[in-house]
């Protein structure tokens, strides 16, 4: 089964980020638009905020 | 993932109970679903799109009012308390065997004699565990692994209509199947929110702390008010410039459809114009594009042909001279020097004439120990000298070639000019105005396609200016604890930003390019006139041209069966570049086509659709016996469709049992 973003999508993200934090982070946000264009929803900010407090708290700790 | 079967329950004009079961067999991946015209081959199409997208997207065949998703005879004959309802359930298999299926439902109920209609009907989906059907709690997720919205167009299809992609006004279908298949909307949508996000942060950040960094913040939102002033202008112009382009070709199909004669030519012969400047004017980018990259590979040596010739002729003339390769080397002499013997036996131990004359030879053949390099570099030299006089020479020829292309851009913009002139003056009013329209809207495109190149430029440049902002930004927040968490986000939005952004330049072209050359192998693997056509391109305006043997831009010429072909192949090709394993379903795949072309095309069909579910739906002109053969091999199920006008319903058999 196809993983959401598309596959070409996904191989430039990993050809162009060595960075798995940010790459995580790239893909969640784009499964989180097609998500979200899907379900009609305008608001995002919220969303948004979460999931880079989430990465930004994961690097902290790694750090 | 292919269909395992679909079921229809008082969908339009399948009353009560319907059920297609397709087969998934890999080796007979085609199913064939054939009826008359209006015995209910597009609502299946369109069923299949309702069940999945909610949305009825074959509709515009129909005359009149929209027929409600409610079998019509079900509806008209309800009573009082009488709950009835549409529904569409489609069981779908994957690689893995494991089914899922997506179910849509409308209904509507009746109360005191008035009929009350669901507005809305929701997605359903169920995904199979451990054999148990389990409800999926976002079903428009799990749709969109299998078949985005965006791209399904690229595999449930309406035959008739693939001819639109390559009408003119329609180039930003091309554009935005390439852009749907890339996902690119879905990155610009991402982008535009990161920015909003980060102004949100940036706006989180403790203030007086450090002067510096108000006057960064106020800097940034400066540039980024005029950033988003000049997408709102981007985004103007080219609404603005689809619509121009749209009007335009309106006037010009007008014009061919004239009934005077003498419009109707010089219509065809400013479309032929047009055409040929365009094919031309790619030509000139070509030559131009050369030019300039000879210059960068060959600058290097024309800039030094003067050091070069001086340098050849300086080495000349030592030879000439006899000074290299001199006749006794130095190491020679020195050796001498140093036994203190002459080979002619005089001592040369102390300070003698002999020594001295020895010595002075030493400095006569200074060139000795260089000899060997410049006779070396002069082989180099003379090979530099040779190529940079052939590149001169091809460059010559290119800058002839591009001279030549320039003229007949020109003495063909004259013609156009002159067909212009001659439509304005025409005894006809209407037609006077009309080229007077399209003057006018061919200056809107032209200023309109400028703006778009401006807004481009300051987006960009604002994008820099920005990115040079949040580094000095990031520099100061760091000398600062209290901002240490906001910083940290900022940077890591940034960081996706700018991802983001390279992402989207790498994909732009590459896919483009991608689906060009996938769009020309399928066509050069199915088109039956081998050796006629010898190129498929798609320009940087997503415009797609087909060039022949002779180098001429034919897409205007190609028949509909070629045009049929062209469209089967980039389909298919944007269906590889996209990635994803769905099922394809196509309405009328061959109803444009004659008998012989509509043969090679089923023949190979198979080929070109391996290794992925097939289902056609097909009028009976279409799935003739020869057709039918020339596909039966691979064909794992084939039904009927029957329409019975009496009870406005289509029932569903077996192929060849009516």
């Amino acid at each position: 089964m196809q993983i959401q973003i598309g596959k070409k999508l996904k191989q430039e993200i990993e050809k162009e980020c060595k960075d798995i934090n940010v790459r995580e982070l790239a893909e969640e946000i784009l499964n989180l638009e097609i998500g979200r264009f899907d379900s009609k929803k305008t608001e995002f900010k919220k969303d948004y905020e979460i999931i880079i407090e989430k990465y930004s708290r994961r690097i902290n700790n790694e750090n | 993932m292919r269909i395992d079967s679909i079921e229809l329950h008082n969908y339009r004009q399948y009353k009560n109970d319907v059920l297609i079961k397709l087969n998934d067999d890999s080796d007979k991946n085609f199913n064939i679903i054939q009826g008359v015209n209006g015995s209910g081959k597009t609502n299946l199409m369109n069923a299949v799109n309702w069940c999945l997208y909610g949305k009825e997207e074959h509709l515009e065949k129909y005359s009149g009012e929209r027929q409600p998703i409610i079998n019509d005879s079900i509806y008209n004959n309800m009573k009082n308390e009488d709950v009835q309802f549409a529904k569409v359930k489609i069981t779908l298999i994957g690689d893995n065997n494991k089914r899922v299926i997506f179910e849509r439902e409308l209904s509507v109920y009746m109360k005191n004699g008035v009929k009350y209609d669901e507005k809305n009907s929701n997605l359903h989906g169920f995904f199979e565990l451990n054999r148990d059907m389990v409800p999926l709690e976002y079903p428009n997720i799990m749709l969109n692994r299998i078949l985005p919205y965006g791209v399904k167009n690229f595999f449930f299809f309406d035959g008739e209509k693939l001819d639109e992609f390559f009408t003119k006004e329609n180039t930003y279908k091309v554009r935005d199947a390439i852009f749907d298949v890339s996902q690119l909307s879905i990155l610009d949508k991402s982008i535009e929110h990161l920015e909003k996000i980060i102004s949100e942060f940036r706006s989180q950040i403790s203030y007086n702390v450090n002067p510096r960094i108000d006057e960064i913040k106020i800097g940034i939102e400066q540039v980024e008010k005029g950033r988003e002033y000049s997408k709102a202008e981007l985004n103007n112009a080219q609404k603005e410039l689809e619509k121009t382009r749209v009007d335009l070709e309106n006037i010009d199909t007008e014009l061919r459809n004239s009934n005077e004669i003498v419009i109707k030519q010089l219509q065809k012969l400013r479309d032929d114009l047009e055409k040929e400047i365009k094919t031309l004017k790619l030509v000139q980018q070509e030559k131009m594009e050369q030019i300039k990259n000879n210059v960068i590979i060959f600058g290097p040596e024309i800039y030094s042909l003067d050091a070069i010739y001086k340098t050849l002729s300086e080495i000349d003339n030592k030879i000439q001279k006899g000074e290299i390769p001199p006749k006794i080397r130095d190491t020679f002499i020195k050796e001498l020097l140093e036994s203190g013997r002459c080979i002619c036996g005089e001592d040369i131990s102390k300070d003698n004439e002999y020594r001295r004359m020895i010595s002075n030879l030493l400095n006569k053949v200074v060139l000795s120990q260089i000899s060997g390099e410049l006779t070396e570099l002069k082989f180099i030299l003379n090979d530099i000298e040779n190529n940079t006089g052939k590149f001169i020479k091809n460059q010559n020829i290119t800058r002839q070639e591009l001279l030549d292309t320039n003229r007949r851009i020109n003495e063909k913009e004259k013609q156009l000019n002159e067909i212009s002139i001659q439509l304005k003056q025409y005894g006809d009013i209407d037609v006077g105005k009309l080229e007077i329209n399209r003057n006018e809207l061919k200056a809107t495109e032209e200023k309109l396609i400028g703006t778009i190149s401006i807004c481009q430029e300051h987006i960009k440049n604002a994008n820099s200016r920005i990115e040079k902002f949040q580094r000095e930004l990031e520099k100061e927040l760091s000398k600062d604890k209290r901002n240490a968490d906001i910083n940290n986000k900022l940077k890591l939005t940034n960081q996706v930003i700018k991802l983001f952004y390279k992402v989207h330049d790498n994909l732009i072209n590459d896919i483009r390019k991608n689906v060009e050359q996938k769009t020309k192998n399928y066509f050069f693997y199915i088109i039956w006139k081998k050796g006629v056509y010898i190129d498929v391109k798609i320009d940087e305006d997503y415009n797609i041209s087909v060039i022949n043997i002779e180098g001429s831009q034919c897409l205007g010429s190609l028949s509909a069966g070629e045009r049929q072909v062209l469209a089967l192949s980039f389909l298919a090709a944007l269906r590889d570049v996209s990635g994803f394993d769905a099922p394809v379903l196509i309405d009328t795949p061959l109803g444009r086509i004659s008998k012989e072309p509509k043969d090679s095309i089923a023949e190979l069909l198979p080929v070109f659709l391996k290794n992925v579910q097939v289902t056609m739906l097909v009028t009976d002109e279409e799935y003739t016996p020869s057709v039918r053969n020339k596909l039966l091999k691979k064909v794992g199920t084939e039904y009927e469709l029957f329409f019975n006008e009496e009870s406005a319903q289509t029932t569903v058999i077996p192929y060849g049992k009516s």
